[in-house]
């Protein structure tokens, strides 16, 4: 067998043939993992050890070659096919794994390709490598051929043919012949740099800042989320609620003691008050207001003050001391006099409801007016999220006069009878 | 009382961020590492195979190497000239033409670059081309060179126009010597410029969640009203 130094390059698979028959292993510079002289001088020695013909070509391949990944194998049954000689074709072409044909030895093709399938997988384990390089893959073939792999179906072939020596010598190889890596940035392990003060300062400013932000913000009330109560004081405009002293429930014998002060005065004066509409809205706001003193119900008491007050106010306008009557604000009698309306929500409808200044400014800011809540099922609760007559009324703010809320009210305390 | 609440916050907020500036970050300067030493020094650890050796060689005697499997594809006078530039070129050059591959005991061209850096060893200007493509190129003692060939075209012809423009590139030393690392954040006034800008994106985005959960809250809220 002719081995030669200079490796030839050919381009087209005729030229390939030729260079085969001349020098049966071609092993080309550009697939032999920079051992070029060391692989062809093994694969040599392989090749001439075994019972017939051989032809090894570990090469590039052809421009006319237009296989894709089945390239390695469709050389193999070229050559095989031009040369014409009994033998074993081992073709490595470049970007597809490694063709093999057997041709006029009485092997079966098959079961060699299986065989030599387990033992370079077997090889790959031992070295690590997940893919042979391609001189080792050959070499790993023709140790099969060595070995004299299967030759009936009665005989397994996943079963390792190549003694262990020879599995350790080629793994040994393959990690030698590993291409050399160029270590990446990250391979570096580069200590990390300390702060320069650029980044001190963009640091301490973007902590600074972000948390006197949140900090102000805080303060000020987060857009919307209402406030809890209490905790806004200062800056609110004077109303009766802030002048009872607390957004707490109001207490029930304080507003009894209120409320009947009030009723007192209101049956003083009815009696030299000028008869007329006024007058009656008067009589019978006293009249339902007088059985809701007793109430254990804080909102009934409420609401005895509230009819009290506005009694009193129809007989002022009567006597000509007053010109508009008692307008309670919505979210709580106690509150000053609803001079504004604001939109509110009910579930899904929308609705007017008069309110005082004060209301009318915190709801506009998206703030919870401070509300007249009960205590229900163990938590406060706005009045007007329950079901009575003063919710269904708002303390007379969605009544059309006096008259018309005592007489709801008198409906209410009838049906409740 | 708000004034107080205000004046606190300023408190809080400069002690924060005199903590978060000052603090961390501290430890000793390691020395800075320059990349391309780093390869070189792992490119020596790596002794070449065969085909690096070849163009190692190949460069030394002529400053020109071409690859076995391209040795038909010039002619005698197109060798000829790429040596002649090469040979009268105020920086030396060293250019190896070959074929890509992956299989020659390099996993990629710029590792190849770096064995054949290591392997020459002389100052210069070097180039690894492979037909068609743009020229990896690099230097020793030199500024890596720019050049505008790229490749394409006969292969004569490209190789004369790369190394032409290769002698022709102005021979600009090396900087050595001092630290050349920057501050990413521009010094003290950058540094103030992008704190605040992370500050304000964060304080904005997190505005926007508060205001729509706080929407969102109260729509259910209400929907169970």
């Amino acid at each position: 067998m002719l081995l030669s130094g200079d490796v030839p390059y050919p381009d087209t698979i005729d030229a390939l043939e030729q260079a085969l028959r001349q020098d049966h292993v071609i092993v080309q510079e550009t697939r032999a993992s920079g051992d070029t002289s060391g692989a062809m001088a093994r694969i040599g020695e392989l090749v001439s050890r075994l019972p017939f013909a051989a032809y090894v070509a570990v090469i590039d391949a052809p421009p006319d070659v237009d296989a894709g990944i089945d390239s390695s194998r469709f050389l193999a049954t070229a050559l095989s096919r031009r040369i014409g000689e009994p033998g074993l074709y081992v073709v490595s072409a470049s970007g597809s794994p490694t063709g093999v044909r057997v041709i006029g030895t009485g092997w079966d093709e098959t079961l060699f390709s299986l065989q030599a399938n387990t033992d370079s997988d077997a090889v790959e384990a031992a070295s690590g490598s997940y893919l042979l390089t391609p001189t080792v893959d050959v070499e790993a073939v023709l140790q099969t051929a060595l070995a004299a792999p299967p030759q009936s179906e009665g005989l397994d072939y996943e079963d390792v043919s190549l003694p262990d020596t020879v599995v350790d010598d080629l793994a040994e190889r393959e990690r030698d012949l590993q291409p050399y890596e160029r270590p990446s940035r990250s391979d570096l392990d580069e200590p990390p740099e300390p702060w320069s003060t650029g980044k001190r300062w963009m640091v301490g400013v973007a902590v600074g800042a972000g948390l006197l932000a949140v900090l102000l913000q805080s303060l000020v009330g987060w857009p919307g989320w209402r406030r809890q109560r209490g905790d806004r004081t200062s800056d609110r405009p004077s109303t009766r609620a802030r002048a009872a002293g607390s957004p707490a429930p109001p207490d029930i014998e304080t507003l009894r003691a209120e409320a009947g002060t009030q009723l007192t005065a209101l049956a003083e004066t009815l009696p030299t008050a000028p008869a007329g509409d006024r007058h009656d809205r008067a009589a019978l706001a006293r009249e339902v207001a007088e059985p809701l003193l007793g109430s254990d119900d804080v909102l009934d008491v409420m609401g005895a003050l509230v009819l009290a007050r506005a009694g009193r106010r129809e007989l002022a306008i009567a006597r000509r001391r007053a010109t508009a009557p008692y307008d309670v604000c919505f979210f709580d009698p106690r509150h000053a006099t609803a001079t504004q309306v604001a939109e509110w929500r009910f579930g899904d409808s929308a609705v007017e409801v008069p309110v005082c200044r004060a209301c009318r400014k915190a709801v506009s800011s998206g703030r919870e007016p401070e509300t007249l809540k009960v205590r229900r099922h163990g938590r406060l609760q706005p009045y007007y999220e329950g079901d009575s007559v003063w919710a269904q009324t708002g303390f007379g703010s969605l009544a059309a006069d006096l008259g018309d809320l005592a007489s709801r009210v008198a409906a209410a305390r009838g049906r409740s009878r | 009382m708000r004034v107080l609440g205000a004046l606190l916050a300023v408190v809080v907020a400069v002690g924060v961020g005199l903590f978060a500036g000052l603090v961390p970050g501290h430890h000793a300067v390691p020395p800075e590492v320059d990349f391309d030493d780093a390869i070189l020094a792992a490119a020596a650890q790596e002794p070449p195979g065969d085909r690096v050796q070849a163009a190692i060689d190949g460069v030394r005697e002529t400053g020109f190497y071409v690859g076995p499997e391209l040795r038909d594809e010039l002619t005698d006078d197109e060798v000829a000239t790429v040596e002649r530039i090469i040979a009268t070129a105020p920086v030396p050059v060293f250019v190896v033409w070959w074929a890509d591959t992956a299989d020659a005991g390099y996993n990629t061209t710029y590792a190849a670059l770096d064995q054949l850096r290591v392997g020459v060893g002389e100052d210069g200007y070097y180039a690894v081309v492979t037909r068609g493509s743009y020229p990896l190129l690099g230097a020793l003692g030199y500024r890596d060179p720019y050049v505008d060939a790229d490749g394409k075209g006969r292969a004569g012809a490209a190789l004369e126009r790369l190394v032409d423009e290769l002698a022709a590139v102005p021979p600009e030393r090396e900087f050595e010597g001092g630290d050349t690392r920057s501050d990413y954040w521009g010094g003290t006034g950058g540094g103030i410029a992008a704190g605040l800008l992370f500050a304000a994106i964060g304080y904005l985005g997190l505005l926007a969640v508060v205001g729509l959960v706080g929407a969102l809250s109260r729509s259910a809220r209400e929907g169970r009203g």
